[in-house]
């Protein structure tokens, strides 16, 4: 492993232990009409729809209002809403609201979400914004002429609107994945997007013992690809190198929305790059620079941080995104 | 399309679900079937496969180069379907493939951004699920997105957008699928299926943490009605977008994520 990748020399030491968390229970999508029926009612009317009608999918519960669509995952209790007339819009915004004012008018709405609440087992969950929290969004057009493209570098980016995000702490420790953020977009004066993506923590099922993070990063040098990796660079040496990082972090994995999760575990986050000069036969130079013939690979893994087997936590829709 | 297995860089294990899924789930639109699906694993020799997948975005030139397509012929492969879904590796140049192709001597194993023209055929929307593809970066002094990525829209040509990230991205098995839920109509509602760059959006915001950065890169300015093209809508045609010679504009946006700071707790 070594002779390729570099092991940080020194990474923040971590709590002895950690608990395992269940997913707090909700009601499913077969005996829980009644609960999406009333969650997505009070949801819409704080959205600004004038009609309630859902619609049941297989995955999600919907709610349609002209451009306004309200969609809530099944699987996690989680709910996308958004304005179709002005999300993701290219056109300028006016009245772009300052950062600080979109981060208070989104925290407003979240509390009158009652999104805010304590994980059901205690009052664990914190919810977390930072300074450089809340970013105007921007888009960009620029003029070329047929044929060799050569767009004029007067395109300046304007402000099209502006997110506010949020991120989660469990027992302080922050909470990675996609599954685990809340964004809060404006147009103007309007609401053009709610992303909510978050399953509520229940109760502790389990306390468990940390393995060190030279040892997580052990077990993801046996993956595949790192030992596909390792056998190039024995093949063709001093062609390719690579790091891990030492800003390995301790934190909790949430899966995508649509991913039904039980538990939170405890995993490592682990961030590194590899480099490589290896050619096929006589590539062709590019054009540009040298180092368009560098191939970079910049990776982030997550590795589960329990000591022992994992059994009875893992989950088909884990597998391929946390290593055990 | 997609390479999971790479002889000399590291393997995307994810790859090949990523872009089945986005095939088994995306709904015929109309008269348009989902044309094909070609990945490294999909045969029992791989590294046949691997030089399919890269002829499908280019032709070995007389002289060698690797180009999609050439004046006077009928597109390659990858311009025969609307929309093309590539999963692999990719960098703010090129995209990579598994094998070089061919025994030229000066073939290789990447699409350049150079070496890539599409627009002859039916394809409108090329997804490039890949890191870094759309980075709007200056390299080499005065290479911006628009001075990049915009010359693989042929001129006189059909292509009409290139969605894909402007920073690192996950090799997600999930992605492809939530694109294609996203982009069909549900059946027996009123929901006719989200425009593409909504469903991009949400695709990326469904599978990517707060510190990713989805882009989209289209023809047309801020007003342009391209910006609500759907998947779902019959109307959008096969017709040029770019006209032959003169100007053409192109917009570019793309997500900026938070900057990583000591956390704030509210509440």
């Amino acid at each position: 492993m070594a002779t390729i990748f570099q092991v940080p020399k020194r990474m923040a030491s971590f709590p002895a232990a950690v608990p395992v968390y269940k997913i707090a229970d909700f009601p499913d999508s077969k005996t829980g009409t009644a609960y999406w029926l009333k969650r997505i009612e009070e949801l819409s009317h704080g959205l600004g729809f004038s009609n309630v009608k859902p619609e049941f999918g297989r995955e999600h519960v919907y709610n349609q209002d002209g451009p306004l669509l309200l969609r809530m995952y099944k699987a996690s209790n989680s709910f996308l809403f958004f304005n179709r007339d002005l999300v993701g819009s290219t056109v300028p915004g006016t009245n772009i609201l300052g950062p600080k004012q979109a981060k208070l008018r989104a925290i407003e709405l979240i509390k009158s979400q009652q999104l805010l609440c304590n994980g059901t087992g205690g009052n664990f969950q914190t919810f977390y914004a930072g300074p450089g929290y809340t970013v105007a969004q921007t888009a960009e057009v620029g003029e070329g002429q047929c044929g060799d493209w050569l767009v004029s570098d007067e395109s300046e980016p304007y402000k099209t609107e502006i997110r506010a995000h949020f991120g989660y702490l469990i027992n302080g420790l922050p909470v990675f994945g996609p599954g685990a953020k809340t964004i809060i977009s404006n147009v103007g004066e309007a609401l053009s997007e709610e992303i909510h993506f978050w399953k509520n923590p229940g109760e502790i099922v389990s306390e468990r013992e940390i393995i060190a993070p030279d040892t997580a990063i052990s077990r993801l040098c046996k993956e595949n690809q790192f030992l596909k990796v390792m056998k190039l660079h024995k093949k063709h040496p001093g062609q390719s190198s690579g790091r891990f990082y030492d800003d390995v972090e301790l934190g909790y994995y949430a899966t995508p929305p649509s991913n039904k999760q039980r538990f939170y575990i405890p995993v490592y986050k682990i961030r590194g790059t590899f480099e490589s000069r290896i050619k096929l036969g006589n590539t062709k130079p590019n054009n540009q620079n040298q180092e368009d013939d560098t191939f970079r690979y910049d990776f982030v893994h997550f590795v589960s941080a329990m000591h022992g087997d994992a059994e009875g936590f893992q989950m088909n829709d884990f597998k391929r995104q946390i290593i055990y | 399309m997609w390479v999971q297995n790479y002889p000399i860089r590291a393997n995307l294990p994810n790859s090949g679900p990523c872009a089945e899924d986005f095939y088994n789930t995306l709904e015929p639109n109309g008269a348009v079937n989902r044309g094909f699906k070609h990945g490294d694993t999909s045969a029992s020799s791989s590294r046949a496969h691997d030089t399919d997948i890269q002829e499908e975005f280019s032709r070995l030139q007389p002289d060698n180069s690797i180009i999609v397509d050439t004046p006077g012929q009928d597109g390659s492969y990858a311009e025969k379907v609307d929309m093309l879904y590539f999963c692999g590796h990719g960098d703010a140049n090129q995209l990579y493939f598994g094998e070089k192709k061919g025994d030229a001597p000066n073939s290789d194993d990447v699409a350049h951004y150079d070496d890539i023209k599409l627009g002859d055929g039916p394809l409108k929307w090329l997804v490039l699920d890949a890191c870094r593809t759309l980075h709007n970066t200056l390299i080499g002094g005065s290479w911006s997105i628009f001075n990049r990525w915009t010359k693989a829209f042929k001129p006189g040509g059909g292509l009409r957008y290139i969605l894909g990230f402007s920073t690192t991205c996950k090799n997600d098995n999930f992605r492809g699928k939530v694109f294609a839920q996203l982009l069909n109509p549900v059946p027996g509602g009123s929901l006719i299926g989200e425009p593409i760059r909504i469903a991009w959006r949400y695709a990326c915001e469904e599978t990517e943490p707060n510190a990713s950065e989805w882009a989209i890169l289209r023809v047309g300015d801020q007003s342009s009605a391209i910006a609500n093209d759907r998947w779902t809508d019959n109307s959008v045609t096969n017709m040029p977008t770019i006209p032959a010679s003169g100007k053409q504009k192109f917009t570019y946006q793309k997500r900026l994520g938070p900057v990583a700071t000591t956390p704030e707790v509210i509440g």
